[in-house]
């Protein structure tokens, strides 16, 4: 701060010496009867005080104990999210198409090949509908060719008693009791069939 | 006066003293916790009092086209003891009055619960202790389900305060080998190691995130004072356009037929002809990817993807359609085929079989699958002309899908075929495709001319809401004309009526195009007498919707095509009966076969 900046305006504005009058002398005046502190302030205060450690105390009482249950409440919820995953993934494995198959077979259940279809609006017949039978020209192997190791040993619902059993099928094994038929060599060098 | 000034600034000068020695006490104890032991002591009580977590973000899931889980996270535990801990316990009974169990009964129990033998668990705290005497972890057992952590904490309970738990995550197959060895599999680590879940990681893994917060002596959270350090980030949903029940379906029907026929592998393939998504993968052997151990190395790929194959016969609709489509044939162009045909340039061709001369249409070139009358109608377009149509059918390209491992197939360019190979490209043979390429050609064919990049993915979706991944628009490709494209549909519709198999190919009331194949294999320079049989075609043959291709490798009972054309016919049947295909309203394309 300059000094010229700040005195130059004051100077303009403040009176002159000989504008101000002496002012009359006066007695200091006596001083007031200070009142007697009441007692109510003080009980107030302190009371008030008291109060609010004691609020504060029960307040985080209230809080910690809430936080134990809020820490039981998330171990249980926990927990539960644990059991419900566990029992969906139960439900899943015999949902699978494996398990439905194994079932549907120990029933003696067969796949029926030719589609045909009933049209409502005038009943007629489209395909050519044919029985399903057991023998096909693919036989059809035990439904745990298509693994799944997460059924293994689970009991039927349709045989009681039964399970899945994955040893029942061999895959990609030929057939023991349909030996492998010699190559015949009559026509020479066995040639491509190209078709 | 002056003797009490005396004494009173000694007291005063000791007052002082006292209190500066007292202060001066004080400043050097705070520099020493302020200052000199300031880290140690923050530290020591930062330990005490904060506590942090994990926020568990799982690995994605892979569903199905339908939202059919094929691979989905599963919270596992690993278990874990404290050896230097393992001693007697006590545990109330029944009647209330504590008994002791002693540690080699307790660790029993233990082991029993774990699926371990008694003497494993023992050999583990033994071993643990040979290393360190004051040892306090070692693992037990890793990845154990609910069902046994929940034994495991009723044990705790019940005494044994030395074993403890950690939660990890681990990956289960709810529909097992269904389209398996696409799917892929996890390491222990949970990350990719094959297949999809290997090509996909990035988009699968997730990122577990961190909280800290203060705690009480007992490790409970005060509160207000959890703070997420690290945000978790979930790993995104895989989507697939594969159909689980029809994958299964054609699993099973495959399986029995490799299992039937004695062959080394089989596979089917499905995809909807105007959209190139594939539909369904179908391999025998298949892998089970909840317990990928149990399956031997070879059959965890997918072969569709990763084995190349001679293709043989079913590649002559694809010669027929480039003739027609280059206006160099059509259905009745006739042809003299005899068993055996020499070309001017020294090749030499026969067919499958030793027949009489027939005097055959193109149509009845495919139908009677004619080596010698593919060979002589083909010479009329170009080596180069017939390459490029080859290659714009997709062959020696692969796929777009970048499925992992993936194989391409071997087109030689053209300049490069010698006076056989001219011939041999014609009916499939000397050059080698996968599976995945077959498929697309005759996608190509079944969508009239037109190929679309096969599509396998539909995209990867994160839970708050972004997907990506998604396959960019598909830009169809003009292979052949649709009046080409159609009359090859016909042409093999007489296949099916009338062909070899047809007994094991026909549909009542439905139009089937097909096309049989046989390939040749050479292992080590010598002609194998085993072959790979195919089935290539599509349904409904006026208007495609869907492409059936099947492979077998080495069927020993049905060495030639024989083998794929009942599994064909099946897998045909089913795709029918899925997606509730109408009967053909019109008649089947009737091309007469001879002249």
């Amino acid at each position: 701060m300059s000094a010229t900046a700040v005195s130059v305006p004051r100077r303009a504005f403040a009176p002159s010496p000989q504008e101000t009058a002496p002012r009359p002398v006066r007695a200091v005046p006596a001083a007031a009867q200070r009142p007697k502190p009441k007692l109510a302030y003080a009980v107030v205060a302190i009371g008030g005080v008291l109060a609010m450690v004691v609020v504060q105390l029960l307040l985080s009482v209230g809080l910690s104990h809430g936080a134990y249950e809020i820490s039981a409440l998330q171990q249980q919820q926990q927990t539960l999210s644990w059991q419900q995953q566990s029992a969906s993934n139960d439900l899943l494995e015999v949902s699978s198409p494996q398990f439905i198959a194994a079932n549907a077979q120990a029933l003696g259940m067969v796949i029926n090949g030719t589609p045909a279809y009933l049209r409502l609006s005038d009943a007629a017949v489209i395909g050519v509908p044919a029985a399903a039978m057991e023998e096909t020209e693919i036989p059809v192997g035990p439904s745990t060719l298509v693994a799944n190791s997460l059924i293994d040993g689970v009991p039927l619902v349709t045989v009681p008693g039964a399970t899945v059993d994955p040893d029942a099928s061999a895959t990609g094994v030929a057939n023991a009791a349909q030996p492998i038929p010699p190559l015949s060599l009559e026509n020479g060098i066995p040639a491509p069939q190209t078709r | 006066m002056v003797k009490h000034s005396v004494s009173t600034r000694r007291r005063v000068a000791a007052s002082i003293l006292c209190v500066v020695i007292i202060v001066g006490a004080f400043v050097v104890r705070l520099v020493d916790i302020q200052v000199v032991r300031a880290d140690q002591l923050v530290t020591a009580s930062l330990e005490k009092t904060s506590g942090a977590g994990t926020l568990y973000a799982p690995r994605g899931n892979i569903v199905d086209t339908n939202g059919v889980l094929l691979a989905a996270s599963v919270t596992l535990f690993d278990v874990t003891i404290s050896p230097k801990d393992v001693d007697d316990i006590s545990r109330k009974d029944e009647n209330g009055d504590t008994v002791t169990i002693p540690a080699a009964e307790a660790l029993a129990e233990v082991a029993a619960v774990i699926g371990q033998k008694p003497e494993v668990v023992q050999q583990i705290v033994k071993d643990a202790l040979t290393n360190d005497p004051s040892s306090n972890f070692a693992f037990l057992t890793r990845s154990v389900d609910y069902a046994t952590y929940q034994a495991l904490i009723d044990l705790k309970k019940r005494g044994t305060w030395w074993i403890y738990t950690q939660q990890t995550s681990g990956r289960t197959y709810p529909n097992g080998a269904v389209a398996g060895n696409v799917v892929g599999y996890v390491g222990s680590d949970n990350a990719g190691l094959g297949g999809l879940e290997l090509a996909y990681d990035t988009c699968l893994t997730g990122q577990n995130g961190q909280q800290a917060f203060q705690r009480s002596k007992d490790n409970v959270a005060l509160p207000g004072t959890t703070e997420i350090t690290k945000q978790p980030e979930p790993g995104g949903e895989l989507k697939l356009t594969i159909d689980s029940d029809l994958n299964w379906y054609l699993q099973q029907l495959v399986a029995s037929q490799v299992q039937a026929q004695g062959a080394k592998w089989g596979t089917i393939t499905v995809t909807e002809a105007k959209t190139g998504k594939i539909r369904a993968i179908a391999e025998a052997p298949s892998l089970d990817p909840n317990d990928v151990s149990s399956t031997a190395s070879e059959n965890r790929r997918s072969r569709v993807f990763q084995d190349r194959f001679e293709p043989g016969s079913v590649f002559k609709p694809l010669t027929a359609a480039s003739l027609i489509d280059a206006g160099l044939a059509t259905p009745a162009s006739p042809v003299v085929a005899d068993y055996r045909y020499k070309p001017k340039n020294g090749a030499s061709i026969k067919d499958a079989l030793p027949h009489e001369r027939q005097q055959l249409t193109l149509a009845g070139v495919l139908q009677t699958s004619s080596n010698t009358g593919t060979s002589q109608l083909g010479e009329r377009l170009s080596p180069e002309k017939r390459y490029n149509y080859l290659n714009a059918f997709g062959f020696g390209h692969g796929s777009s899908i970048g499925f992992p491992g993936e194989q391409k197939g071997v087109l030689h360019p053209w300049q490069e075929w010698d006076n056989q190979t001219y011939y041999t490209t014609m009916f499939g043979q000397g050059v080698d495709v996968t599976g995945i390429e077959l498929a697309g050609a005759y996608q190509a064919i079944a969508n009239l001319g037109e190929r679309l990049p096969l599509t396998l993915i539909e995209g990867c979706s994160y839970p708050d809401g972004t997907v990506t991944e998604v396959p960019a628009e598909p830009k169809a490709v003009r292979v052949v004309s649709e009046k080409a494209a159609l009359e090859t549909l016909g042409m093999m519709e007489t296949v099916v009526t009338e062909g070899f198999w047809s007994a094991s190919l026909e549909i009542p009331g439905y139009r089937v195009a097909a096309k049989s194949g046989t390939g040749e294999q050479i292992i080590d320079g010598i002609l194998q007498d085993t072959f790979y049989s195919s089935m290539a075609g599509a349904v409904p043959a006026d208007d495609p919707e869907y492409v059936v291709t099947v492979t077998l490798k080495d069927p020993l009972y049905k060495r030639s095509s024989a083998a794929a054309a009942p599994v064909f016919k099946e897998a045909v049947l089913q795709v029918i009966k899925k997606y509730g295909i109408p009967p053909s309203a019109t008649p089947g394309a009737n091309y007469p076969g001879t002249y």
